[in-house]
């Protein structure tokens, strides 16, 4: 298959009217009226949208889609747009609404470790909105409003309205409540943490110090956990301009020295003329401790600043130097833990010392066991170089993870869909999905308090897909089983759809009309539907007031508008906003004539703290004491010795320190390249990149070597929790021990729905591990797994991952 | 430039002057705070207050209710 044709560029309409017309007769408009969208205009037209890959023209034909281009005023825009139109028309989009065969024939009482199994039922809409609307009714009736899960996490579509998560959340406001989530899969730790160390979380949200402050004053730039330019493809909301890899380049071309401390060499590391220094996974704090231990003992340490602007120093110094626990945390103790030679450690803290130096610590770093652990790390790193609050000085930990962090504040922004507000209080830290399924009943600790987990009998799920996102989903297969009714929204086929009870086919950005903004941007963008909904999707919005409608308040949920009622109530919202900002945007037709509102650039620079700084008492931070807490006694109190009251190393249960001959590798699960998580899987980029159909892991070639493997093969991604089929690719860009793979594979099972079948597709949550960073945080623990890989024999199954379920 | 949210500030101060006295107005802190969630990003704004929650203008984030949750995300209120 040619670039050309997997790309979808160039072909022209499949089925154009004309055509159509030529064809004639019954059986020609039959076979094509599953998958050929209505002809909603005919001609050629170019239109400019928006999505979380960035905004592109869209080339329309006759009402179909047929090719893409980047928009023009963005400087880096990602391949992926591509994707768009091979997507978009895919066999894997759901064409209708159907049902689990058994769970149709006996609802409650069919076994849900079926789903996943079983065929599927082919359902017209009103069948299907009157199931879902009778099961919310039984099952509130039944057990209660805490026996609906509805949280339903994921990235979803980029538009400000059809925010389908957002939508299910007020459904279920409106129908006397649900359990919701807390925290995300994404910095879930750290979120946590924070606000007991720093008072807050602007540190991760922004505003903090921007990227052109760094550019002008920043000498040096320490990146625990890399940075790589495959992460600033996307931006929550879409985006005009990708601009994280432009300011890279800038850092470069102002001379500023930068070092990523990573167990593989992205990218950048070469275009930026990075130092690439590998580090054994989960091992960072140990660094940041040691780096802190040489600045201290060789007289490096602005104790000045630890004085006026930290409390609780006095605790860690002690640990620091050995005195509480008798191991100094010096540079030759972390070189045995990190990997890192102690020279190297040492160098570098004086080099820290020395310059103005911007610590980034990356999101993945607390995506592992103990992971608030490198955050406090870095703070207190951070504080005894004495730069917080000074232009280019300091911490983030936000810089190159996404896209859109690190510029001016923008006090503009175009409202979402209004989530409504939620009458039950229970929450569960997100990733403790599977924890709460399989122990309703059961106490956990958060952040200091004890919790219960409720008994979830009815999942509710639109725009997210946890079985690619969540840990162990051997684990997570036989919790699924549990809940009676699980109810999915999807455009496509996705492993979640697939287990499904009820699925309700929805549309995708290009089918609906909506407005891409994220208040990380300055762009607005309308986002008009670009064709027909494919086969009998609806609008998520549609879905959801019809089902509202069925229980009785579809008023409440619309409040009278309708999809573009909303569209101009929300802009109306931004507009007046703007207003307030001295910013005059045009009026909604104007801006849906025109396709992009572009407010003006941010102007001035924001540097972290710098008030903070200035005057500590005038501008306290909201932490129990006022200023940066090295040591809590807020968290301390709560005796969690998974995680005490100031940043410790703390030997995780896997991670190379502890690997076997069964487990010798450490698995880092990376953001991907060619799709966003598993959205765009089934694009022609992530397909072509696969190999044999199966996704690659990066070996060392010391480790392929020891295994016979050669780049091209398929292995055995494996550990007691599961097993992951995946390509082989030998690079040096991974160290020595360290297996990478990237996310987002949609699963396939040998045995569909059956718990410990292999994954033909290379899906690494196969054998991560679902446990909680620590009480405290309760975040996701996805980069802590020892695994083996090892050679695939026998002929590969076929791969089926994007293939429609059966149906009966 | 002397915007309207600068005269809304003004407008909103004098009012609460006379309820609460000086010394709680000024040293009120009415800096904007952004939700750190990814997805969201919604400003809190002490100057337009939360109007969906009817929490009125003029009310800092600190006097927020301890349960007060993000009205676009559901962030609560102690992980901002």
């Amino acid at each position: 298959m040619s670039l050309q044709t997997l790309l979808g560029i160039g072909r022209g309409p499949r089925l154009n009217r004309r055509r159509f017309l030529q064809a004639g007769g019954a059986a020609a408009a039959l076979a094509a009226a599953r998958w050929q969208p209505a002809l909603a205009s005919t001609g050629d037209r170019e239109v400019l949208t928006s999505s979380h890959w960035g905004a592109f023209r869209a080339r329309v034909v006759d009402g179909r889609l047929v090719g893409v281009s980047p928009y023009e005023r963005d400087p880096f825009p990602t391949a992926m747009i591509q994707n768009f139109p091979a997507i978009l028309y895919d066999n894997s989009r759901i064409a209708k609404p159907m049902a689990r065969k058994s769970w149709l024939e006996r609802r409650e009482k069919a076994d849900g470790a079926e789903r996943g199994r079983e065929p599927f039922v082919e359902l017209d809409w009103d069948t299907a909105l009157d199931l879902a609307a009778e099961e919310m009714q039984r099952v509130k009736a039944a057990h209660g409003n805490e026996a609906f899960y509805a949280a339903s996490y994921g990235w979803a579509s980029g538009g400000r309205f059809h925010a389908c998560d957002e939508m299910t959340n007020r459904l279920y406001a409106l129908h006397g409540g649900y359990v919701d989530d807390l925290t995300n899969y994404s910095f879930g730790a750290g979120m946590v943490l924070l606000p007991h160390v720093l008072g807050g979380n602007e540190i991760i949200g922004g505003p903090f110090t921007t990227w052109s402050s760094i550019v002008q004053h920043t000498q040096l730039i320490v990146m625990f956990g890399g940075a790589a330019f495959k992460n600033a493809q996307i931006t929550w909301g879409g985006s005009g301009e990708h601009t994280t890899e432009k300011w890279l380049r800038q850092c470069k071309a102002a001379g500023i020295e930068m070092v990523a401390i990573n167990p593989v060499r992205e990218d950048e590391v070469g275009v930026l003329d990075m130092e690439w220094r590998p580090i054994r996974p989960n091992s960072d704090v140990a660094l940041m401790l040691a780096l802190s231990h040489t600045l201290l003992t060789e007289g490096l340490a602005d104790l000045a600043f630890v004085e006026r602007y930290t409390v609780g120093f006095d605790k860690v110094r002690p640990y620091l130097l050995g005195e509480s626990d008798g191991q100094p945390k010096d540079a030759a103790w972390a070189a045995g833990i990190t990997g890192v030679p102690a020279d190297w450690i040492r160098s570098l803290a004086r080099k820290m010392a020395a310059r103005r130096t911007m610590l980034m610590t990356a999101w993945s770093l607390q995506r592992a066991r103990y992971g608030e652990q490198p955050w406090w790390g870095t703070v207190l790193l951070g504080a005894l170089l004495g730069q917080i609050g000074l232009p280019g000085g300091g911490f983030g930990f936000s810089y190159t993870s996404i896209n859109g962090y690190a510029f001016p504040p923008n006090s503009v922004s175009v409202g979402g869909f209004p989530r409504g507000r939620n009458p039950v209080k229970t929450r569960i830290p997100v990733s403790h999905i599977a924890e709460m399924l399989l122990k309703p009943g059961e106490s956990y600790d958060f952040n200091g308090r004890t919790f219960e987990y409720p008994d979830i009998r009815m999942i509710h799920w639109a725009g997210g897909n946890p079985f690619h996102h969540h840990q162990d989903l051997n684990r997570l297969t036989r919790a699924w089983a549990k809940p009676e009714t699980i109810v999915v929204h999807e455009p496509w086929w996705t492993p979640t759809a697939r287990r499904a009870d009820l699925v309700l086919p929805a549309t995708t950005t290009l089918e609906r009309n909506d407005i891409g903004a994220s208040p990380r941007d300055r762009y607005i963008f309308a986002m008009p539907q670009l064709v027909a909904p494919v086969g009998q999707a609806r609008n998520d919005f549609d879905i959801h007031s019809d089902i509202a409608e069925r229980l009785g308040y579809r008023d409440a949920f619309t409040e009278g508008r309708d999809e573009m009622g909303w569209l101009r109530h929300l802009y109306a919202g931004a507009r007046d906003r703007a207003l307030g900002e001295g910013i005059v945007l045009p009026d909604f037709d104007s801006f849906w004539e025109e396709g992009v509102a572009i407010m003006p650039r941010p102007e001035g620079d924001y540097v972290y703290l710098a008030d903070f700084r200035a005057d500590p008492e005038a501008n306290a931070l909201y932490t129990d004491s006022g200023r940066i807490e090295l040591f809590s006694q807020k968290i301390a109190a709560m005796g969690y010795d998974d995680c005490p009251g100031h940043a410790v190393w703390l030997e995780p249960e896997e991670w190379l320190g502890q690997a076997s001959e069964a487990t010798p590798l450490h698995l880092i699960s990376s953001h991907p390249q060619h799709r966003l998580h598993s959205q765009m899987d089934n694009g022609p980029l992530a397909r072509a990149a696969k190999i044999q159909g199966r996704e690659p892991v990066w070996l060392h070639p010391d480790d392929a070597a020891a295994r016979g493997l050669q780049t091209g093969e398929v292995a055995r991604l494996v550990n007691a929790r599961g097993e992951a089929h995946v390509g082989i690719i030998v690079s040096d860009r991974v160290m020595p021990g360290v297996a990478m793979i990237h996310e987002g594979a949609w699963i396939d099972p040998l045995d569909p729905g059956v718990v410990g079948s292999p994954d033909k597709h290379g899906n690494p949550n196969m054998v991560t591990w679902d446990v909680g960073t620590s009480r405290l945080g309760q975040g996701c623990s996805a980069q802590t797994a020892l695994v083996q890989v090892e050679k695939l024999a026998g002929p590969l199954p076929e791969i089926t991952a994007f293939d429609p379920p059966p149906t009966v | 430039m002397l915007t309207r949210r600068a005269l809304f500030r003004v407008s909103v101060a004098l009012p609460l002057l006379a309820v609460r006295g000086p010394a709680t107005v000024w040293a009120a802190d009415l800096r904007p705070r952004r939700c750190p969630e990814n997805e969201c990003g919604y400003l809190f704004d002490p100057d337009l207050g939360v109007p969906e929650h009817e929490i009125p203008p003029g009310v800092a984030f600190a006097e927020l209710p301890d349960d007060w949750e993000c009205p676009e995300c559901g962030t609560p209120k102690y992980l901002w």
